[in-house]
């Protein structure tokens, strides 16, 4: 069963990688293609630890240096998702202040060997509050389109799933001693919640805005969407 | 953004914090999603529901322009009909073929009689036609027009009636001095109409690029609510008339009682396009 629901989690990436290439419709939606890199990357560390993991191998640092360039990407993802030019600047300022503890806490207070969990959390605690924003940002836009019928929105309630269904087993570790029980918890939320993570992606990525777009009021319209096309 | 660790063991470990605190921060993201959706929706409805009734709005407008429209046709075709018509029947029938077997003086007499009915018939045209478009507006401007209009009413002797223009220095377009006299009209009427005033006074000037006129009367008059509750009724087609003109100028009009000197202000508030500025 653990192993179904393991390879499950694993090959349910690539089904947004694959519906990316049949059903890529824009090739100017960066924010599609900053996902689907992420995702190949994504794909790449966990066959890369699995593999490490089964020869015995550390592949704690893989995971820790993948922590902080998805938080990279996924601060670049947001700036651009979010149009409050304060709120971008904030996000990319937080991404320096994520970069330095991260050095510190993998260099100099602990070990890139030993799982750094308090990045991790800080990382989801951030992303958490970005999906929030964007939320936020969107209740107050009127609009003449469904929020549902925008890829943004679902590549952003993947990130918010995923993020709050993995967030809570970061505080286990930390309090207790018996670490080797508590990291193996935090496997299984993790892959439900990237099943799940991977199936909002692969609708995200059928949306086509060309469609919405055809049907774009006047740009002078106050239901003109600006960001239709990011 | 999967961390797939090598260390494992059975599933029975989970603790209740971290599955409770799992399940509920999984139950909160998808409350808030809903939320939004739902949200989003609501607003949407909300934002429609208020399209509708504007587009109810610029159809009533539109219904009572047209209405205006038909009124004045059905006047002019009523007037070039029962008074032009007779009148050039009449002619005629002084010019029949009978006329060169007359003798010279009932001849005479026919051309004279002819030429009076036709001469009548001129000026009665000319009035229409005035009716139409004031020559004082084409030629002079809203100034002229609307001096000369109260002029004509306080002459009547049934009202005291005064304009008095404070900078009127560059003319608007003559379409839109043409409706905004046409506004002026309708609302100076409908004080002689319903306020039983003994006096309109009329006041322009201009303030950061818009002219204001300025009407004051001691009757009976509307306060902004009862100007927009009218303008909803299916009648009231003056006062809808004078929203879908001052439409098209992109004006405001605001009603107002000033209960300290017992008057009632009409304000009408019409911006200038940049090449018809003052200053």
């Amino acid at each position: 069963m653990k192993e179904i629901i393991q390879y499950i989690s694993i090959y349910s990436t690539f089904l947004p990688i694959l519906v990316f290439f049949v059903f890529q419709f824009n090739r100017k939606q960066k924010l599609k293609w900053v996902i689907f890199l992420l995702l190949v990357l994504s794909v790449l560390v966990d066959v890369l630890s699995l593999k490490m993991a089964n020869s015995g191998r550390n592949n704690i640092w893989l995971v820790s240096i993948f922590t902080l360039i998805e938080f990279s990407v996924l601060s670049f993802f947001f700036s651009h998702l979010i149009k409050r030019k304060r709120t971008q600047k904030v996000i990319l300022l937080v991404l320096f202040l994520f970069s330095i503890f991260w050095i510190i806490q993998n260099f100099f207070i602990g070990s890139i060997n030993k799982y750094d969990y308090l990045s991790q959390t800080i990382e989801f605690l951030f992303l958490l509050l970005y999906c929030l924003l964007y939320f936020f940002e969107k209740s107050k836009i009127t609009e003449n389109i469904f929020i549902y019928n925008t890829y943004q929105f679902w590549l952003i309630s993947a990130i918010l799933i995923y993020c709050a269904g993995t967030f809570f087993s970061f505080f286990t570790p930390i309090n207790t001693s018996d670490k080797n029980t508590d990291v193996v918890i935090f496997e299984y939320i993790s892959r439900f919640g990237s099943i799940i993570k991977n199936i909002l992606i692969t609708i995200a990525f059928c949306i086509n805005p060309d469609k919405l777009l055809k049907n774009q009021p006047n740009k002078n319209s106050m239901y003109y969407i600006k960001d239709l096309k990011v | 953004m999967i961390r797939f660790l090598f260390i494992q063991s059975p599933l029975a470990n989970i603790s209740p914090v971290l599955f409770l605190g799992t399940v509920g921060m999984i139950l909160l993201a998808t409350a808030l999603i809903l939320f939004i959706i739902f949200h989003q929706r609501r607003v949407m409805r909300y934002q429609q529901q208020i399209q509708d009734m504007e587009s109810e709005h610029q159809k009533m407008l539109l219904r009572a322009s047209i209405k205006l429209q038909e009124e004045e046709r059905t006047r002019l075709a009523a007037d070039l009909h029962d008074d032009a018509g007779p009148l050039l029947a009449t002619a005629r029938l002084y010019l029949n073929e009978n006329l060169v077997n007359l003798d010279k003086t009932t001849q005479m007499q026919n051309i004279f009689n002819a030429k009076q009915i036709i001469d009548e018939t001129i000026t009665l045209i000319r009035n229409i036609s005035h009716s139409l478009m004031p020559p004082t507006l084409k030629n002079f401007g809203l100034e002229s027009a609307v001096n000369d209009f109260f002029q004509k009413i306080s002459n009547s002797g049934s009202i005291n009636a005064s304009s008095r223009f404070n900078d009127y220095r560059e003319r608007l377009k003559p379409e839109k001095e043409l409706i905004l006299f046409r506004v002026l009209q309708e609302l100076v009427n409908n004080i002689l109409k319903h306020s039983n005033s003994s006096f309109i006074h009329l006041t322009q000037h201009e303030v950061e690029n818009k002219l204001i006129l300025r009407i004051h009367h001691d009757g009976k008059g509307l306060t902004q609510d009862e100007f927009l509750r009218f303008t909803k009724f299916k009648d009231g087609l003056g006062l809808k008339n004078i929203q879908s003109r001052l439409r098209v100028i992109h004006g405001d009009i605001f009603y107002e009682e000033d209960t300290s000197q017992s008057l009632f202000k009409v304000t009408l508030d019409i911006p200038r396009e940049e090449d018809e500025t003052a200053n």
